[in-house]
């Protein structure tokens, strides 16, 4: 009964239970496995990975592949041709459905989790199957998951009433996902770009040192914001905040002081101040990944 | 093949889990006891109500001959009977406080209780301390990785498997080899 188990025929047992699983991306009753069906594909990843020839690194390979193969032939075609909220709820929809699926499959190689990813240093498992969620997501519909995301995130900056648990579950599994600093890039994009428009009617709706002290507020709260949307370190917050926020915000402030040609120094000096000590702030602040790992528990 | 006696009647206390070795025999165990391990907790938590009536095919490696022993340890540390009644009474206020060195001395009879329970055979040993790594229970594969470590500290090679049971299968070139290569290892014998 100890006798070695090959790759192939033992993958191919794994295969069916998280094939068995994907059932469950659209909604189907027979996607759970039985308490024995899990603890015979535990077992059998368990023997594969304790066994003289051990195959960690190729069950590992293969548990992403086919969960992007499950993610290409049942979450993409329920994407197509639909944009903006419709686009939305369908991807909220998938994305639960598929945390519910890894929430077996994770499972099933928990000792891969437990002694190889670890050991190796590796995304864990539920980290790779972000990644193979949103990896062909974005592949295939990067501007209408950039748009939607993009938009929610102005109309809660906006004060709109947005579903912030959906959107916090998107958010932080991309974050677990490599496709995050393709998220980052653009979140800061746009955050710079809502700023810059922002500057201009700020910068005639406030007289100057009003201005200065809305600035101040403003990148306190959007460090808060992007912290909590990029699951990232405070440090790197404050840093993206520099560059998203002060820079277009304090452009518009000398440009417009340079314009009516008023000696600004003092005024400018006030900001400065609030700018170093943010600065100050980040060189005190230890460096941590920042990564929340309750993302998957969002969903279940 | 007859059901272990000592679930019988346990559904009226704690809540149990039901389990079948390969062969074919039943064990119950409260949960508590069950949850000290990883892989079953994890598996509880996906079927909550896998103590409703349903009984988990434990893989080949798990013997009804060790099982009892894993069922023994498990119960013992999650400080249930064999019912899944708790066995330690919790003080609340000041009575807590006075209890603070009745707690020392559990955990002292507890590590005690350890060092006599993995005192036992090399193949029982072995079978437990697989068990405790496929299940995931850390207290109890750290125990029966502490007594196989102790059971080999200061032994020679041959002595080494002679208690694992190891064939030595170099060729007498490969030993002579080895010693020569490694000679703080094989001292000249007085």
């Amino acid at each position: 009964m100890n006798e070695h188990l090959r790759f192939e025929d033992g993958w191919k047992i794994l295969e069916q239970g998280i094939v068995k699983c994907s059932k469950l991306l659209e909604d189907c009753p027979g996607g759970r496995p039985t308490v024995n069906e899990y603890m015979n594909y535990y077992d059998c990843a368990y023997r594969m990975a304790v066994q003289k020839d051990q195959y960690c690194q190729e069950m590992y390979n293969s548990y992403k592949a086919t969960h992007e193969s499950c993610v290409c032939a049942m979450v993409l075609p329920h994407l197509m041709h639909k944009q903006g909220d419709l686009f939305w709820r369908e991807l909220v929809k998938m994305w639960s459905n598929y945390c519910a699926m890894i929430r077996f499959t994770t499972g099933f190689l928990a000792y891969l989790d437990r002694c190889f990813v670890t050991h190796k240093k590796l995304p864990s498992l539920e980290d790779a199957a972000a990644t193979s969620f949103f990896s062909p997501v974005f592949s295939y519909f990067n501007n209408e998951i950039s748009d939607v995301l993009l938009t929610l995130i102005r109309q809660e900056r906006d004060g709109c009433n947005v579903d912030m648990d959906l959107l916090m579950g998107i958010m932080r599994g991309i974050c677990r996902s490599e496709v995050k600093t393709k998220l980052k890039s653009a979140v800061i994009q746009d955050t710079y770009l809502y700023y810059s428009r922002k500057s201009y009617e700020w910068i005639v709706q406030y007289p100057l040192q009003d201005y200065l002290a809305k600035v101040q507020e403003t990148v306190q709260k959007e460090m808060k914001r992007l912290i909590h949307y990029l699951c990232i370190s405070e440090e790197e917050g404050s840093g993206l905040c520099l560059k998203a926020v002060s820079a277009p915000l304090m452009q518009a402030y000398e440009n417009y002081t340079k314009e009516k040609h008023i000696g600004g120094q003092v005024l400018l000096q006030t900001y400065k101040t609030v700018e170093d000590d943010l600065l100050d702030r980040c060189s005190r602040l230890t460096i941590d990944n920042g990564l929340d790992n309750n993302s998957f528990s969002h969903m279940e | 093949m007859e059901a272990d006696k000592s679930g019988e009647g346990e559904k009226a206390g704690g809540k149990t889990i039901s389990f079948r070795c390969s062969d074919g025999q039943a064990f119950h165990m409260p949960v508590a006891a069950a949850m000290l391990s990883t892989a079953i907790r994890k598996m509880f938590d996906k079927y909550p109500s896998i103590d409703h009536g349903g009984v988990i095919e434990l893989p080949h490696q798990i013997s009804s001959g060790i099982f009892p022993k894993v069922k023994e340890y498990c119960t013992k540390h999650a400080k249930v009977d064999d019912k899944g009644n708790p066995t330690v009474s919790t003080n609340t206020g000041a009575a807590a406080a006075a209890s603070s060195s009745s707690t020392d001395d559990e955990e002292e009879d507890l590590k005690n209780w350890d060092k006599e329970f993995v005192n036992m055979e090399v193949k029982p040993l072995h079978d437990l301390l697989l068990v405790a790594h496929l299940l995931d229970i850390k207290g109890l594969f750290h125990i029966t990785c502490r007594k196989v470590a102790d059971m080999l500290k200061g032994k020679t090679s041959e002595e080494m498997r002679q208690i694992l049971n190891i064939r030595n299968d170099f060729t007498e070139e490969e030993d002579k080899a080895i010693k020569e290569q490694n000679p703080w290892v094989f001292p000249d014998p007085e």
